[in-house]
């Protein structure tokens, strides 16, 4: 079955002209509404059949004048009107007719050019002067003469409005596409001195204001993001890149990292002039997640929804903070999941996962020990004696149990990033120097012969 | 002001101030933990002794703060019944960081546990920071432990637990209260 197309044109007035950057901004905005956005002259069509939850006119309407007005834009006498085809809404819009065949003829125009006529030329002017002198006062006038007698008369631009009037779903239309390198600038006096990360942030709050709505609308989230400072002199520009172990949408959380990494900034590198210009650019974006996303604690007990949204701006932060977003080794923050690397060092990898819980892996038995050396110390036997190395002394540590616990093998083939390996894993029961009862977890390295100390319990 | 004020308006306020509901966390035998208080871990064992008290109190959601390179095989914790969507790991943490981090964990007041792990007390341990510490985590709903190899003054401390092996636990002091 075909589906009924529904367009909504948003008419924005013809008294002021919008600046093209201004236009951009306000498509960017109205992607909220729909992904398909056909811009024209002073005038945008909006295609919401395929929107599953629409707003209500009147809504719709005033959302757009709060959204008109953050871009600095008067959207007071903006209309907007609803119709099956791009020529329909717009002539309806414009025209306020109910019934197309009722347009005044000045609408025959409209028909011809539907996203850019907007005033009548000298020879259009002339035409409808001669349409009004036949006794034509709207549109349905022009059905009256055989369509033949205007194909004639009028030729392909009979033909185009009578395309658009009666078969205006076949009208071609392209969506707009908002540009892909997203970016906010300001500029001011040299003056104006900024010396503290403080002042700056206090200027670059507009700008990520204006960026977070426009990814808002885009349905995107900051993964990454780069200030450039130009200062007051020919000096290359300082750059300063912040990326957010989760993507980001809350400017409140964007703006209180960006404080700490510029005043860290600031502190290593004092500033030495005044800056003129920032900038921000979005380098990674990434899709925004839906409000279903699950929580990590959801499985276990149910948590309010400001407590979860907490939990997620809280570990966000520290994600950011401690924790590179690249997760490699210098994270000083992070959660833990289980992997199934047979190596128990490598049995487990740090990981951020705020919203959902990192599927389960299989059990692992016998009992590992709840402190695991990265890197196995070589210790040695002698009789009921095990060695270990303390700094510049060697320690020893008397044996009063030996107890085989597991063996771990891996293959070359089966292991690439290791390499093959045999270990035989032993709990040991040793007294130490001290007198005091330890438990170690030591292994032979078969393909070795050494005896290695991993773990405590 | 001469002693005998003082204690009479100790025993006015007494009289007169209700005593402080405070959330009861998590039990010791015969004793039961309320938000805001430290307790210190001592021993070999020491590390085993927390993880029995984390998978006995599943609900406490906790961040482990540690003073050197991580050393915690989470792949043992999870075997040991301890959930690891519970915990967040810390490492590499100077005395300072420790406090403000700790102090912000508190403040979200999602945490019911709060680790602090081979942090020499004496760097982090004086009077207002602790007392700071304290009285965040009794607003936090938090209970703090410090788990170090030697036993170190400090305000603040209200039980220590000495735990040299699974079955080699012993209480070592308490403050304010007897354990059974």
């Amino acid at each position: 079955m075909k589906q009924t197309q529904e367009w909504w044109c948003l008419d924005l007035g013809f008294s002021s002209e919008i600046g093209a950057e201004d236009f951009d901004r306000l498509l960017e905005s109205l992607l909220r509404f729909t992904p398909d956005l056909v811009p024209g002259r002073k005038r945008v069509f909006l295609e919401m059949s395929r929107v599953p939850v629409r707003p209500k006119p009147d809504s719709f309407l005033k959302r757009v004048q709060v959204l008109a007005r953050r871009i600095g834009l008067d959207a007071s006498s903006w209309r907007f009107g609803i119709a099956d085809t791009i020529p329909k809404s717009w002539v309806q819009t414009r025209w306020r007719a109910r019934e197309a065949r009722l347009l005044p003829v000045e609408a025959y125009f409209d028909f011809i050019d539907p996203l850019n006529h907007f005033e009548c030329t000298r020879p259009e002017r002339e035409r409808l002067t001669c349409f009004r002198s036949l006794g034509m006062k709207n549109l349905e006038y022009l059905f009256t003469v055989p369509k033949a007698a205007w194909l004639v008369r009028f030729g392909e631009e009979f033909d185009s409005f009578l395309e658009h009037f009666e078969f205006g779903e076949r009208f071609v239309w392209k969506a707009w596409k908002p540009a892909e390198a997203l970016s906010e600038e300001t500029r001011w006096n040299a003056e104006e001195w900024v010396s503290d990360a403080e002042g700056l942030i206090f200027r670059l709050k507009p700008l990520v204001d204006r960026l977070c709505s426009r990814l808002y609308s885009l349905g995107r989230a900051i993964r990454k993001l780069e200030i450039v400072l130009k200062l007051d002199r020919p000096v290359p520009d300082r750059k300063i890149e912040l990326g957010f172990a989760f993507p980001q949408t809350s400017r409140t959380l964007i703006l209180k990292l960006l404080r700490e990494k510029l005043s860290q900034e600031m502190d290593r590198n004092p500033l030495t002039d005044p800056i003129v210009e920032a900038r921000i650019g979005i380098r990674e974006t990434e899709r925004r997640s839906q409000g279903s996303a699950r929580f990590a604690f959801s499985s276990e007990e149910e948590r309010s929804e400001e407590e979860r949204e907490k939990w997620v701006e809280l570990i966000s932060y520290l994600g950011t903070k401690y924790g590179e977003p690249s997760l490699e080794s210098g994270a000083r923050a992070f959660q833990a999941t289980l992997t199934e690397h047979p190596l128990p060092e490598r049995s487990w990898k740090k990981t951020w996962y705020a919203e959902t819980p990192p599927p389960p892996v299989k059990r692992i038995e016998p009992a590992r020990p709840v402190l695991l050396f990265q890197t196995p110390e070589t210790i040695h036997r002698t009789g009921p004696w095990l060695q270990r190395q303390n700094g510049s002394f060697q320690e020893r540590y008397r044996i009063r149990s030996f107890r085989q616990e597991e063996r771990i093998e891996g293959y070359e083939w089966d292991v690439e990033d290791t390499g093959g390996f045999e270990r035989t894993y032993f709990r040991v029961e040793v007294e130490n120097p001290q007198g005091k009862p330890e438990e170690w977890w030591v292994y032979r390295d078969e393909l070795l012969g050494k005896l290695m100390l991993h773990g405590l319990y | 002001m001469p002693r005998p004020e003082l204690k009479a308006l100790k025993a006015l306020i007494a009289e007169h101030a209700p005593p402080r509901a405070r959330k009861v966390l998590g039990h010791l035998p015969g004793l039961s933990l309320h938000a805001g208080e430290g307790i210190e871990v001592l021993g070999l064992a020491r590390h085993g002794w927390m993880t029995g008290f984390l998978r006995q109190h599943p609900a406490l959601r906790t961040a482990w703060i540690q003073g050197e390179e991580n050393r915690l095989c989470p792949t043992a914790l999870e075997q040991q019944g301890v959930g690891l969507s519970r915990l967040l790991f810390f490492e590499r943490m100077s005395g300072s960081e420790a406090i403000e981090l700790a102090l912000q964990l508190l403040r979200s007041s999602l945490f019911g546990a709060i680790i602090f792990d081979g942090l020499a007390l004496p760097s982090i341990g004086r009077e207002a920071h602790m007392r700071k510490l304290q009285l965040s985590a009794e607003d936090g709903g938090a209970l703090l432990f410090f788990l170090s190899k030697y036993e170190q003054a400090s305000f603040g401390i209200r039980i220590r637990i000495r735990a040299e092996g699974a079955d080699a636990v012993e209480f070592i002091r308490v403050k304010g209260g007897t354990l059974a």
